[in-house]
C-alpha cells in the first residue's frame, strides 16, 4: 500500500498544475450544490425559527363578503384572543403632491401582531392601537410624492396624518407593496372614510391568539362550519408550508441546475483524466516490467484519480460557503420572514460528497483500461486500442452512474417522476449535442475543404484523431443552452406583458365602478382623450350545486375531484349579447338573450373552468346570486386568452337576466402617457373616490422586478455552469499542449509565423466555439418555445439580436479561454525539435 | 527581406560559437566555427554524443541564432532576419528529416506532405504531395495518419515533405537513426536520389559512418571544435 501512496505522490509531484486543473473541473458544480443546500437549510431555520412571525397570529379567518351573524358565532366560539383587519383597493390623494393612487388599504385594530413586529419607522407607530386619524404609509409612497411625518393623505371623507414609514409587517416581504403600495389605518377610523358598503370588494380578517386548544385542532373541528360560512382559514403550519413551498420548489430547481455543472464537471475530470494517463503509459509499462501487477499500477492512478476528486470536492465546498453569502441577500426582499446567513455543516458535507463521488465515478471511467494492459501493449499501442474491447466492468460502471443520475435528480424533486424527466432531459439533451457534434465532425471531414491552409488547418483539428470536439461540444453546448433558455423565458413572459409596447391594447384599468358612476367617468376620460375601450358588468355570485349536487355532497365525497376553491370562490360573472375580444367559442352556442324568465338560463362557461368543475354542454349548475338562488346550463364552451388584459371572466350570462341585480363595472382604456395617467388618477379621486384606476404599467415593472431577481438567482446557477464550460475548455487546451507545442514548433520548422500559428488556434477556438454556440442556443429556442406553448401558453418569438450575440458571446469566449490557456505555444523556439531528437 | 542570391555559397559560417546559460556560470557549445558548401554538395556533421553536432545544424538552418560569428544561407545573413522571417526563408529554401520523422499526427500523410506550400499560401500542394507520395512508394498509403504508418513509412512522408518545396538546402538529423537497416537504407537511396535529382545542397548529422562516407564532405565535431573537415573519401 505504501509503495502505491509513495508512488502516486512521486509521479504526481512534477505537474501538480495539471492535476489542480483537473480538480478544477468540479470546484463549481460542488460550490453550487454547497451554496444551494446551504441556502434552504437557511431558509428552513428561518422559517421554523419565525414560523408564527409568517402570520403574527395562531390562526387567521378570511371572509370576502364581511362576517355575517353565523360567522361571528363562529368566531366567538373559538374564543382566544382576537384583533380584526379589513383590506381594500382604494385611491388615497396626497394634497402636498396634489395626486391619487392606488394603494392597498389595511384598517387594521386590536392587537395584531400577537407574534413579531409591527415595524415602523420611527418606532411603534402601529396604527392598530391608535383612536385617531393616523396612517402608516410604504415608503415608496412617500419618496414617490416627498411626503413625511405630518403631512396629509385623504382618503374617503377623512384626512388622516402620516405618523410613520413601514419597514416591515409580520408574514409580508418587502415586495408585497410592489404592485400598490400599503396604507395602514385604524380600523375604528374605516366606517368614517365611507369607502367600504355593501357589495365592497374587501377582505375581512380575524387574528386569533391564546387560543384554547392548538389552531390546527380548531381548524379541524370546525371545518364544516367555516365552509358553511365561506370563511378560509389559516394556521401558522399552513403559512408556513404556503410560503415554503415556493421557496423549496426554487431551491430544489437551483440544486438541479447546479447539479449540471457538477455533471459536467465529472465529464472534463474523465477528459482530463484521460488525456493525462494517456501520458503515463510509459510509467505503466515500465511498472509492469519492473514486475507490478496490474493491480498495483492500476491502484497508483486510482489514487491519483481520488486524490483529484478530493481537492475539487473541498475546494468546491470552500468556494460554495462563499457563495452562499449572496443568494440570501438576492432572495432577501421576495421572502416573508428575516434570513441570516450561517454555514450548514451537512450540506457542505453533503455537497462535497456529491462532487467527490461524481468526479470519482467519472474519473474512473478513462481509469479502467490500465487493468487490461500489458508491458507490451502499454510501450506500443495507445489507450484507443484496450478501449476497443468492451469493457464489462466499464459497462457495469456506466450502468451505475445513470442509476445514481437518477436517483440523485428523484431525491431533489418534490415529485419523484419529475426528477427522473428531468434526468431524463438532460441526458435527451447531452444525447442531441452529442450527435450533432458527431454529425458536424463527420460533416466538415467530409464537405468542409476551404482553401485558405489556415482554416482548413484550424478545421481540421476538429475531427482529427485525439480531438476533444465532441466532449467540448457537449460541456459548452449544455452551458449555453441552460442559461439562454432561462433568458428566453424570461423575455418571453415578459413580452407577454409588455402592455406599454403595445400600442393598442388597454394600460389602465378601472374597477368598483358603481352603475350611476359610469357615465361621470366616461365624461372624464373624454375630457382626458381617453376612450373606455371596453367595459363590463359585474356580478357577484357564489356556486351552490353542480349537476343536482349541492356543495355540501361534493365536498363530503372522497371521490370527489373539484379543487375547494372552485367550490367556495365568490364568482365575478358578467353578461354580455357576445364573445368578448379576447373569447373564442369552442363548443356549442353563445346565447345573447334570455327573456323567457325560466329556468335554467344559458349560460356560457370558459373551458378549462369546465373541464375543473366536470361540466359538458347541458349540464347544469347553481349559482346562489346574493340571497337568490338561480339555475343555469351551460350552454357554450369558450377558450379565453388571458394575458390580454380585458375584463374576462369563468362565466358570462346573456343579457336580459342580470341587469337588475346589485352590481359594478369595470373598464379598461388606454392612456397616451405617464402623465396624463397621474392627472386622470387625481381627478377621478376627487370626482368619484370609491373608483379605483389602476395603471398597468406599474404592475408589468414590478412584474418585471421579481422576475429579475429569480432570474438572477437562476441564472447566478447556471453561471456555474458556463464557468465549468470554459474550465473544461482550458483544460482540454492544457491537456493538449504538449501536442500542440509540437505541431507549433514543428510548423515554425517548415517555415510558419507566429501569425499564423495563433491564427490557426484561434480559428479552432472559434470554430469550436461557434459550433456549441448554435447547438446550445438552437436548443434553448426549441426548448423555451416548447415550454412556451404546453406550460406558459404564450407565444414565443425568436429574439434575433439576443441570439446573434449569444452566438458571437459564446464564441469569443471561446477563443479567449483557448487562446489564455494557449499562451506561449506560438513562441517556442524551433531549435527545441532537435532537442527532443534525442 | 533580403532575397537568396545565387554566386553564393548555399552555407557560409564565420567564427561561430554558441553559448547557453547554465545556472550561474555559462556552457559554452560550440567555438569558432568556420566552413562553406557550396550549392548541391552534401555535408555530414560527425562526432561523439555532446560534440555540437545538433546545435551546429539547427544553427546552420536559422532556428536559432548564434552568440557570436555570422552565418549566411544562400547568401542572406540570418543575423539581420528575425524568427518570423527567418521561418519564411525556411519556408521557401529549406527542407528538414528528423530522426524521430516529426511528421503531425493529426493530419494524414497527405497533407503532412502538403503543408508547406499551403503555409506559403501556394494552391499545388495536395498535386505534388500526391507525386511525392507516389514517388517514395506511399501512394496506397495517402490518407493514413501517422500513427497507422510504421517508422520507415512515416520517414518516408517526411522525406517527400522535406521535398515538396524542392528546397535549396535540406537538413537531415539522424534521418535513418530510429530505422532498421531495410528501411534505413531505403530512406538513404531515396535521400540521395532526390538530392542528386533536384541538386538540392544536403548536411545531414549521422553516427553512421557508412552514411557519412556517401557525402561530399565530412565535418567532424569534439567538444564543440571542428577537428576535422575533409573531402569524403567516396566523394
Amino acid at each position: 500500500m505504501s509503495f502505491i501512496l509513495k508512488t502516486a505522490w512521486r509521479d504526481a509531484r512534477h505537474q501538480p498544475n495539471r492535476l489542480l486543473l483537473c480538480a478544477l473541473s468540479i470546484v463549481f458544480g460542488v460550490a453550487a450544490m454547497v451554496a444551494v443546500d446551504s441556502f434552504a437549510a437557511n431558509l428552513t431555520k428561518a422559517m421554523d425559527a419565525q414560523a408564527k412571525t409568517l402570520l403574527g397570529a395562531d390562526l387567521e379567518i378570511t371572509s370576502r363578503a364581511g362576517f355575517d351573524e353565523r360567522a361571528e358565532l363562529i368566531i366567538d366560539g373559538i374564543g382566544g384572543t382576537q384583533a380584526r383587519e379589513t383590506r381594500f383597493a382604494s385611491m388615497p390623494y396626497f394634497p402636498k403632491a396634489d395626486q391619487a393612487r392606488l394603494v392597498q388599504v389595511r384598517a387594521l385594530g386590536g392587537g395584531f401582531p400577537f407574534y413579531g413586529e409591527f415595524e415602523t419607522e420611527p418606532a411603534g407607530m402601529n396604527p392598530a392601537l391608535a383612536d385617531a386619524p393616523v396612517i402608516v404609509l410604504d415608503p415608496l409612497l412617500l419618496a414617490q410624492y416627498g411626503l413625511s411625518a405630518g403631512d396629509t393623505v385623504t382618503l374617503g371623507a377623512v384626512d388622516f396624518t402620516i405618523t410613520a414609514s413601514l419597514q416591515r409587517v409580520p408574514g409580508e416581504a418587502a415586495f408585497a407593496g410592489l404592485f400598490a403600495p400599503r396604507a395602514y389605518i385604524p380600523l375604528s377610523q374605516l366606517e368614517a372614510t365611507g369607502l367600504i358598503g355593501t357589495g365592497s370588494i374587501a377582505f375581512h380578517r380575524v387574528y386569533f391568539s391564546d387560543l384554547p386548544r392548538p389552531a390546527e385542532q380548531i381548524a379541524e373541528e370546525y371545518a364544516d362550519r367555516f365552509a358553511r360560512a365561506r370563511l378560509s382559514v389559516d394556521t401558522v403550519q399552513a403559512q408556513r408550508d404556503k410560503v415554503g413551498q415556493p421557496l423549496e420548489n426554487l431551491t430544489r430547481f437551483l440544486s438541479l441546475v447546479g447539479f449540471v455543472a457538477l455533471l459536467l464537471g465529472g465529464v472534463g475530470i474523465a477528459g482530463a483524466v484521460r488525456a493525462y494517463l494517456e501520458k503515463k503509459r510509459d510509467t505503466v509499462a515500465i511498472l509492469r516490467c519492473l514486475g507490478s501487477d496490474a493491480r498495483v499500477a492500476f491502484s497508483v492512478f486510482l489514487v491519483q484519480v481520488a486524490g483529484i476528486a478530493l481537492v475539487g470536492a473541498v475546494a468546491g465546498a470552500a468556494f460554495g460557503v462563499l457563495c452562499q453569502s449572496v443568494l440570501p441577500k438576492l432572495l432577501a426582499p421576495l421572502l416573508p420572514f428575516e434570513l441570516n446567513f450561517f454555514a450548514h455543516p451537512p450540506s457542505i458535507m453533503t455537497g462535497a460528497g456529491y462532487g467527490f463521488v461524481t468526479a470519482f465515478i467519472f474519473g474512473l471511467f478513462p481509469l479502467l483500461p490500465l487493468r487490461r494492459v500489458s508491458p507490451l501493449q502499454a510501450i506500443r499501442a495507445g489507450f484507443e486500442s484496450g478501449r476497443k474491447r468492451r469493457d464489462p466492468l466499464a459497462v457495469a460502471l456506466a450502468g451505475l452512474a445513470a442509476v445514481a443520475l437518477a436517483a440523485f435528480c428523484m431525491s431533489r424533486t418534490a415529485v419523484w417522476w419529475h426528477g427522473l424527466v428531468f434526468a431524463a432531459g438532460l441526458g435527451f439533451v447531452t444525447s442531441v449535442l452529442w450527435l450533432i457534434a458527431v454529425l458536424m465532425k463527420w460533416v466538415l471531414r467530409r464537405f468542409f475543404k476551404p482553401s485558405n491552409f489556415l482554416l482548413r488547418q484550424a478545421s481540421g483539428n476538429l475531427h482529427r484523431p485525439n480531438n476533444r470536439t465532441v466532449f467540448l461540444g457537449v460541456s459548452l453546448g449544455v452551458g449555453t443552452f441552460l442559461i439562454f433558455t432561462l433568458i428566453l423565458i424570461q423575455a418571453g413572459l415578459l413580452q407577454q406583458t409588455d402592455i406599454a409596447a403595445r400600442s393598442n391594447d388597454p394600460n389602465i384599468l378601472f374597477f368598483d365602478v358603481q352603475q350611476d358612476q359610469y357615465e361621470g367617468l366616461e365624461t372624464i376620460l373624454n375630457g382626458k382623450g381617453i376612450a373606455i375601450m371596453e367595459a363590463a358588468p359585474i356580478v357577484t355570485m357564489r356556486l351552490s350545486a353542480v349537476k343536482g349536487r349541492t356543495l355540501s355532497d361534493i365536498k363530503s365525497d372522497p371521490k370527489n375531484t373539484i379543487d375547494e376553491w372552485i367550490l367556495n370562490r365568490e364568482w365575478r360573472s358578467s353578461y354580455r349579447g357576445a364573445l368578448g375580444p379576447a373569447e373564442r367559442l369552442v363548443a356549442g352556442d353563445y346565447v345573447a338573450r334570455w327573456d323567457s324568465f325560466e329556468e335554467p338560463v344559458p349560460i356560457s362557461m370558459e373551458a378549462d373552468m369546465a373541464k375543473d368543475l366536470g361540466v359538458e354542454l347541458g349540464d347544469t349548475l347553481v349559482f346562489d346570486i346574493q340571497g337568490i338562488p338561480m339555475e343555469v346550463a351551460v350552454s357554450s364552451l369558450r377558450k379565453v386568452d388571458w394575458a390580454e388584459l380585458r375584463p374576462n371572466f369563468f362565466a358570462t350570462f346573456p343579457l336580459g337576466v342580470l341587469e337588475a341585480a346589485p352590481q359594478w363595472w369595470i373598464a379598461v382604456g388606454r392612456s397616451p402617457d405617464v402623465a396624463t395617467t397621474a392627472a386622470l388618477q387625481t381627478e377621478l379621486f376627487q370626482a368619484y373616490p370609491n373608483i379605483s384606476a389602476v395603471d398597468l404599467n406599474v404592475v408589468i415593472n414590478a412584474l418585471q422586478g421579481i422576475f429579475g431577481r429569480i432570474n438572477f438567482a437562476i441564472r447566478f446557477m447556471g453561471l456555474f455552469t458556463a464557468i465549468t464550460g470554459v474550465i473544461i475548455l482550458a483544460n482540454a487546451v492544457t491537456t493538449s499542449r504538449n501536442q500542440r507545442v509540437r505541431e507549433s514548433v514543428l510548423l515554425r520548422t517548415i517555415g510558419a509565423s507566429g501569425g499564423q500559428i495563433r491564427m490557426i488556434l484561434a480559428l479552432e477556438y472559434a470554430l469550436i466555439g461557434f459550433v456549441s454556440a448554435v447547438i446550445g442556443v438552437g436548443l434553448a429556442l426549441a426548448a423555451s418555445t416548447a415550454l412556451g406553448v404546453w406550460v406558459f401558453k404564450v407565444d414565443f418569438y425568436i429574439p434575433v439580436v439576443a441570439v446573434g450575440a449569444a452566438v458571437v458571446f459564446v464564441s469569443g469566449l471561446a477563443v479567449v479561454t483557448g487562446m489564455l490557456s494557449s499562451r506561449g505555444i506560438a513562441n517556442h523556439p524551433p531549435l527545441a525539435i532537435l532537442r527532443r531528437e534525442g | 527581406m533580403q532575397t537568396p542570391a545565387s554566386n553564393h555559397p548555399a552555407i557560409e559560417i564565420n567564427g561561430l560559437s554558441k553559448t547557453y546559460p547554465s545556472g550561474e556560470s555559462e556552457l559554452t557549445v560550440l567555438t569558432d566555427i568556420d566552413f562553406s558548401l557550396s550549392e548541391g554538395e552534401s555535408l555530414a556533421i560527425v562526432g561523439p554524443s555532446g560534440s555540437g553536432k545538433t546545435t551546429l545544424l539547427g544553427l546552420c538552418a536559422g532556428l536559432d541564432l548564434p552568440t557570436t560569428g555570422s552565418i549566411r544561407l544562400l547568401g542572406v545573413a540570418l543575423e539581420g532576419l528575425d524568427e518570423d522571417a527567418r521561418a519564411r526563408l525556411r519556408g521557401e529554401q529549406i527542407g528538414f528529416v528528423f530522426q524521430n520523422f516529426q511528421l503531425i499526427p493529426t493530419l494524414t500523410a497527405l497533407e503532412n506532405v502538403s503543408v508547406p506550400i499551403d503555409l506559403l499560401g501556394g494552391r499545388e500542394g495536395e498535386t505534388k504531395a500526391k507525386r511525392l507520395l507516389e514517388k517514395v512508394g506511399l501512394g496506397a498509403r495517402m490518407d493514413h495518419y501517422p500513427i497507422q504508418l510504421s517508422g520507415g513509412e512515416q520517414q518516408r512522408v517526411a522525406l517527400a515533405r522535406a521535398f515538396i518545396n524542392e528546397p535549396k538546402i535540406l537538413f537531415a538529423d539522424e534521418p535513418t537513426g530510429n530505422l532498421d537497416g531495410a528501411n534505413g537504407s531505403t530512406i538513404e537511396e531515396l535521400l540521395f536520389d532526390l538530392n542528386h535529382e533536384l541538386g538540392t545542397t544536403l548536411v545531414l548529422v549521422t553516427h553512421d559512418p557508412r552514411l557519412a562516407a556517401k557525402c561530399d564532405r565530412v565535418l567532424s565535431l569534439r567538444a564543440g571544435r571542428i577537428v576535422e573537415f575533409e573531402q569524403s573519401a567516396t566523394a
